[in-house]
């Protein structure tokens, strides 16, 4: 009788293995989360550091590519992601994310001062002109991805990532949504994003934030800006959606 | 831009172009002509693209024979270099399913050519330097580098073939793949989880010193993907030594002339307060040598994915450092953007083989049969050649070796 509890028992454990969704999970993965403990501090570690801003993007890029392969970890069973950063080292790419970001609207602001600057003395060649156009899209990019990769860890984590969002994120982006001046509307689609992605993820909590975006949202379905158009709109969906 | 304008004007001018680059590229009396014309010929097929494969028959054969020469004078060596990278370059264009064959051939060749001793370690046009060859009749990584003993597979196997003689098919596949003497070829199987042994049972490590050959290297991974991964012990050892190289470099008295410029020391004199005027030299040539090594890496770990396992940890050991390189913004560059990729490989090669182990089990409980288990990984893109018999076999090998682990623990446990 105790055998054949065994071999019912044993039947019964792996059968799970076969079915389409659900996939193996457990210690066996363990070396991949060590790695990407190693992987979120070196990256992270080379983010705050690096002071050419080609690389920067790079870097920044990286580690979106990193968070957005701990999101999509379990999508091959349609199952929760296997990989996960610990707390400890969410905080801190959540944090350098956001530092990315902040130091970014310094910079193009630098930026837009010698543009202005230069246009005023009659030394805006064209040279210099495409020289400043090329130092603010790099700035657009490398806040894309930040904002991308935030938004996968907070996919990642659900409801849970709320204090995170409440601590580190929303203290940087919230004055956004009401950016002003040159780079007004890429910093807004930025700042709409992760408001939207918390509404949209964070769980019925975050619903608090539904008051916080919606007058940018109302104003930004008309606006020129196509992106700033579709993510308000699809902004305005999720609101729906969370009621 | 003209040419990716149109797919008319791009196929017109390259058929114009068929005729003169062919002359250049085959009129040995002038070679600085031919390496012009062969770089034509990689900036056209880069441009025309996948439209380029209709010229494929017409100029891979030129190239063939000037890589496939071992050349004797400084400029055949440029030349050498300049035709295996323009080689990738037109395969690269024409896809997959043209070049494979060639491509394998040239890498096959190459090693020959090594393994042959035909080209000195020191000659500087030498793409593959040095062979060193070991004597190695099985090894197998499993699972992120954990090479199992040989003797113990070999009584896995042995185990396992018997347990699963009565229900599977493939142990008579097996028995015919092995007997016609397919086993002799190098094979990948599995995504990275298990290697076989190298050719005539021997592994060999090859140092590649030229910045052509490795951006060749590269370039075939990356139109190989997976089928790549056999080449990887032998092309990572000396990148992974070029990237761990310290780069050289002095600081000395700006009328200390021990550090004298040449074409690999660049130097530069600065006045620093306090210091006098003090002279910084730097290899810039080993630097080249290091960016381009950490370069290669990522590709690799880019273009084979998960099949790349087995040396994600030993990529990783030298990466991670570099991302904090203060030399070269590039190498940092890399260094970062090469760890997500390392991080992919570890994460699916691990998941391949946590499912090798859920098959075998599958497999001892009898819920599933080993047609089951080679669908389901032929379906997942986790087979390297679903067509390839041996890929399969050695994936039913794995299979059994757990299903046979389980049934001996079944047993163990049940005679307790």
């Amino acid at each position: 009788m105790i055998v054949g509890a065994v071999v019912v028992g044993f039947f019964f454990s792996f059968s799970f293995c076969f079915d389409p969704a659900c996939g193996p999970q457990g210690s066996d993965l363990a070396p991949a989360q060590t790695f990407l403990s190693a992987c979120v501090q070196y990256l992270v570690a080379a983010v705050d550091k690096e002071y050419n801003s080609e690389a920067r993007v790079g870097m920044v890029e990286a580690l979106k590519d990193v968070a957005a392969l701990c999101y999509e970890s379990g999508d091959d069973y349609g199952t929760a992601p296997i990989l996960a950063v610990s707390d400890a080292d969410l905080s801190t790419m959540v944090a350098c994310l956001t530092n990315a970001v902040t130091k970014s609207v310094e910079r193009r602001t630098e930026v837009g001062n010698q543009f202005v600057a230069a246009a005023e003395g009659g030394e805006l060649d064209q040279a210099a002109h495409e020289s400043i156009l090329d130092a603010l899209q790099s700035e657009v990019d490398l806040a894309e991805f930040a904002v991308d990769g935030l938004g996968y860890l907070m996919k990642a984590r659900g409801a849970a990532f709320l204090p995170v969002f409440q601590k580190i994120e929303q203290p940087v982006f919230e004055p956004l949504l009401r950016a002003g001046g040159a780079t007004s509307n890429s910093l807004r689609l930025n700042a709409l994003c992760v408001f939207v992605d918390a509404v949209e993820w964070c769980g019925a909590a975050a619903a608090v934030y539904v008051a916080t975006i919606l007058p940018t949202i109302a104003s930004c379905l008309a606006c020129d800006f196509p992106d700033l158009r579709q993510c308000s709109a699809y902004g305005l969906g999720i609101i729906a959606q969370v009621g | 831009m003209l040419l990716r304008t149109t797919g008319m004007t791009t196929t017109s001018r390259v058929g114009t172009l068929r005729c003169t680059l062919g002359l250049g590229m085959t009129d040995t009396s002038v070679t600085w002509a031919q390496e012009t014309a062969i770089t034509a010929l990689s900036c056209v097929a880069n441009a025309a693209g996948s439209m380029f494969a209709t010229k494929y028959a017409t100029f891979m054969p030129g190239l063939k024979t000037l890589v496939s020469v071992p050349p004797t004078t400084e400029e055949a060596k440029t030349l050498r270099g300049r035709a295996m990278e323009c080689f990738a370059i037109v395969g690269e264009a024409a896809g997959e399913t043209l070049f494979r064959a060639d491509a394998e051939q040239l890498l096959q060749a190459l090693l020959a050519e090594q393994r042959a001793g035909q080209l000195p370690p020191t000659d500087a046009q030498t793409p593959y330097v040095l062979v060193v060859e070991q004597s190695v009749s099985f090894s197998v990584v499993v699972a992120g580098g954990q090479v199992a003993c040989v003797a113990g597979l070999f009584v896995c196997l042995f185990v396992c073939l018997f347990v699963s003689f009565v229900s599977s098919f493939h142990f008579v596949l097996l028995s015919c793949v092995l007997s016609s003497g397919q086993s002799t070829h190098s094979h990948h199987v599995f995504c990275g989880v298990v290697f076989f042994s190298c050719p005539q049972n021997r592994c060999m490590c090859v140092r590649v010193a030229r910045s052509f050959v490795l951006r060749t290297c590269s370039r075939i991974a990356s139109v190989m993907g997976e089928d790549f991964a056999k080449y990887l012990p032998v092309v990572l050892p000396p990148l992974l030594k070029s990237a761990a190289k310290e780069p050289e470099m002095a600081i000395t008295s700006a009328n200390d002339g021990s550090v004298e410029d040449d074409d690999n020391m660049m130097s530069k004199t600065y006045h620093l307060r306090g210091m006098g005027e003090l002279k910084i030299s730097l290899n810039t040539s080993a630097m080249m040598e290091k960016e381009l090594a950490v370069r290669s890496l990522y590709s690799y770990a880019n273009d084979l994915q998960a099949v790349f396992l087995p040396h994600a940890a030993q990529v990783a050991a030298v990466l991670g450092p570099l991302t904090a390189f203060q030399f070269n913004a590039d190498i940092r560059l890399s260094a970062c953007m090469a760890l997500p990729r390392l991080l992919y490989a570890t994460l699916h090669g691990l998941k391949a083989a946590v499912r090798v182990v859920v098959w075998g089990v599958g497999v001892a409980c009898g819920m599933v049969t080993h047609r089951d288990a080679v669908c389901f990984h032929a379906r997942n893109g986790l087979l390297s050649d679903a067509n390839d018999p041996c890929c399969c076999v050695c994936l039913l090998i794995v299979v059994d070796c757990w299903c046979c682990c389980c049934w001996f623990f079944f047993f163990f446990f049940l005679l307790l």
